[in-house]
């Protein structure tokens, strides 16, 4: 008798004792549209890929004009010269590719069951130079970037497809990603949502800030604060020193599990990238 | 008005007059006392690690402050060049950031999802 009381009280005690429980991506997902569409009630879901141009009407019009020349035209010719450049052992990027490589930036990033990580495509991108003989390439920008951002205008226009699967590894992942998006960091105490969540849309000095929804639809992007293309983890490395926090390396764990959470909330969207921005 | 004036100009005097006094005595007090230094330079030992304990733990927790890490180079040069109380005033520095970063990031722990947006 005492034993079963023992056991009752066990039970009892692991169902307030348990593994640690996540929300459901879908449901964030869902929290996330519903807000902006609170927030931004005459631009449509789709509309918001655009960023800030998708909020703002005389940036819109800037934007539009400089689409006109793109300024990351040069960037993608050359990304496509690499990516159609043979390795030193004949083999190429678009022998480590679904589909060569072409139209497949919609399902980056990806959980990979095997290592139980977060693949992105820059570094699929790396990891195809190396199983292949050939050094990795810096990551942010440079040959690197051009090489996704080719492989990003060859998806345009795809739906944005991020896919969580039925591994607690992955949602641990997406959930790492998620409680860095939210935390506050940096000297100035600000998290990436401060900015792109709850104040989306608000004059930031001389800036419009922009919509979470819409970043990871047009990177790799041609900043002009930049003048060259660079990745989107280069953005977050540079938001990181922005609020005077110590960013972490590109492609870490943590910044792989941050792109993973914010491209899933943006599942559904178009890509347009790579786009261009101030 | 001219006697409110009068009051004020010398309430400025008097409080000129002991801030400086103040100072020199300061001034005074530091020179008079070499086993005072002696001591400091123990304490910078000790601060040293400190600072450097601090800023490893947040890093550690990914809360690191990015303006942390020239302050503390800034605090070895100034230590590597003889100048002890500028680099006392560093490396309390770089410990103070580093507490506030380490705070953070337990904060941030605790309550991270106090920023995600809830629909009415």
């Amino acid at each position: 008798m005492k034993g079963l009381t023992c056991l009752s009280a066990i039970l009892l005690g692991s169902l307030f004792v348990s593994a640690p429980s996540y929300a459901d991506p879908q449901s964030d997902q869902d929290d996330i549209r519903a807000f902006f569409q609170k927030r931004f009630p005459k631009v449509e879901l789709a509309g918001l890929a655009d960023g800030v141009y998708a909020i703002n009407e005389n940036a819109r019009s800037q934007w539009e004009e400089i689409e006109e020349f793109p300024p990351y035209e040069d960037a993608v010719d050359e990304g496509q010269a690499f990516f159609e450049t043979p390795f030193a052992n004949g083999k190429g990027y678009a022998d480590c590719f679904p589909n060569g490589g072409i139209g497949i930036k919609q399902d980056y990033p990806k959980f990979d069951t095997e290592t139980g990580q977060v693949i992105t495509i820059e570094s699929a991108i790396n990891h195809c130079r190396t199983s292949n003989g050939e050094e990795a390439l810096p990551y942010g920008q440079g040959q690197l970037a051009y090489v996704s951002a080719y492989m990003a205008e060859t998806s345009r226009d795809n739906i944005i497809n991020v896919v969580i699967p039925d591994d607690e590894r992955a949602l641990a992942a997406y959930e790492a990603g998620k409680k860095m998006f939210y935390e506050r960091k940096g000297q100035l105490n600000m998290a990436c949502a401060t900015c792109h969540i709850s104040s989306a849309g608000a004059q930031l000095r001389a800036e419009i800030t922009s919509p979470a929804l819409g970043h990871t639809t047009h990177f790799p992007a041609f900043r002009f604060a930049w003048d060259d293309i660079g990745t989107l983890q280069k953005r977050y490395a540079g938001c990181n020193t922005q609020v005077r926090a110590k960013p972490f390396a590109l492609q870490s764990e943590q910044y792989r599990n941050l792109e993973y959470f914010h491209t899933y909330m943006a599942n559904g969207l178009p890509l347009n990238g790579p786009g261009s921005r101030k | 008005m001219a006697k409110t004036t009068y009051s004020t100009f010398l309430a400025l005097f008097a409080a000129a007059v002991l801030l400086t006094g103040c100072s020199d005595s300061g001034t005074d007090t530091m020179t008079d006392k070499p086993a005072a230094q002696h001591d400091e330079a123990v304490d910078l030992d000790t601060l040293i690690t400190q600072a450097e304990d601090a800023q490893s733990e947040a890093d550690k927790l990914g809360f690191e402050w990015s303006v942390t890490a020239p302050l503390l180079e800034e605090a070895h040069a100034a230590a590597k060049a003889g100048n002890h109380e500028q680099a006392i005033a560093l490396f309390r520095e770089v410990k103070h950031q580093s507490m506030l970063a380490i705070e953070q990031a337990h904060y941030a722990d605790k309550h991270w999802q106090l920023l995600i947006p809830v629909n009415d």
